[in-house]
């Protein structure tokens, strides 16, 4: 997804690492949302609780590498002027 | 023995719509008890109060001496309470062995391959669970409950979509986990197979619950027969008479 946005930012004439820290959050939180839904899609919920894992914190696991990645890029473009 | 899971005169509605109203269930340790009843009675909601997945509006539950309308997962898991849904339980993404593993490795549970012996199921541990039969499938479900170890087994409709020796191989489990001191609920309609491996019957109907007793005095009263039994009435009532004196 965010190779996708990479593209349209050139395809916009715009960079591809700077991007809004607004976009880069919202970015994070569609994979919050589409990990939850993945999470519900595969009805691995009920497995979940009888291991005694909320679903919330596979989640936010799901959704840690994006956080990293969105972080490194925002970092990248502020050192890349 | 006194009941690890008492769920006390539970109300609960769906967008205004109720499901149940007054519903009380009991788990005894080394007890198979069957909630039977209708489709749309209330007996998922039920179980799924007591196993701590939805919350009830009102009434009150209690899991190992600890009374909660929501409890945290890893607390009520941790308890030893294990949940059987009316649907698949285990993902698709991984092998049965792998989850398995994944419910020995957080308890310290039983080992995998012991367990899905025990149901009858080791030519299949290694593949996913989407290319099990439906029959397979509660087989592998009910071999996660056996890894487990767990106190307290609730099994919504575990015999949906399997035939008859299938049936057979989990009521043989479902008995083996009780007499080890498990307290075993199990719901569904299929009223031969539920009433022939239950010690005692709930009956779960218009969201309210009545304790019937052993099978063959479920089987005795007239309005259960009518309700429950239909077809199968006579042969039931005589097999459960027989089998359990």
């Amino acid at each position: 997804m965010r190779v996708l946005f990479s593209v349209l930012f050139l395809l916009l004439s715009a960079s591809p690492i700077h991007f809004p820290a607004v976009a880069s959050a919202g970015l994070v939180a569609l994979v919050f949302i589409l990990s939850y839904i993945d999470l519900r899609r595969r009805r691995e919920t009920d497995f979940l609780h009888n291991l005694g894992i909320p679903a919330v914190l596979i989640v936010l696991v799901a959704t840690l590498p994006a956080v990293v990645a969105e972080s490194a890029i925002h970092i990248a473009g502020s050192l890349i002027k | 023995m006194s009941a690890i899971l008492i769920v006390d005169s539970v109300v609960k509605s769906y967008d205004g719509k109720p499901a149940l109203n007054g519903a009380s269930l009991r788990a005894v340790p080394g007890e198979l008890r069957a909630l039977v009843g209708a489709n749309g009675s209330g007996k998922s909601t039920l179980l799924k109060i007591g196993a701590g997945v939805i919350a009830p509006d009102s009434g009150a539950v209690q899991f190992a001496g600890r009374a909660y309308q929501t409890m945290l997962r890893k607390d009520i898991a941790g308890l030893g309470m294990f949940y059987v849904p009316d649907r698949n339980l285990l993902s698709n993404a991984w092998s049965v062995r792998v989850q398995l593993e994944m419910i020995r490795e957080q308890f310290n549970g039983r080992d995998p391959e012991e367990a899905i012996e025990a149901v009858g199921l080791s030519h299949r541990i290694d593949e996913c669970p989407d290319r099990l039969s439906p029959g397979e499938r509660r087989q592998a479900e009910v071999a996660a409950a056996l890894v487990r170890r767990p106190r307290c087994v609730l099994a919504d409709e575990p015999y949906r979509g399997i035939g008859p020796k299938e049936a057979e191989n989990l009521t043989r489990v479902f008995r083996g986990l009780a007499a080890s001191g498990v307290a075993v609920v199990v719901s569904g309609h299929e009223m031969p197979e539920l009433l022939a491996a239950a010690d005692r019957v709930t009956w779960c109907t218009g969201g309210r619950t009545q304790e019937m007793g052993p099978p063959y005095a479920a089987a005795r009263s007239p309005q259960f027969r009518l309700e429950c039994l239909g077809a199968y009435s006579a042969p039931v009532a005589q097999f459960t008479a027989s089998s359990r004196g």
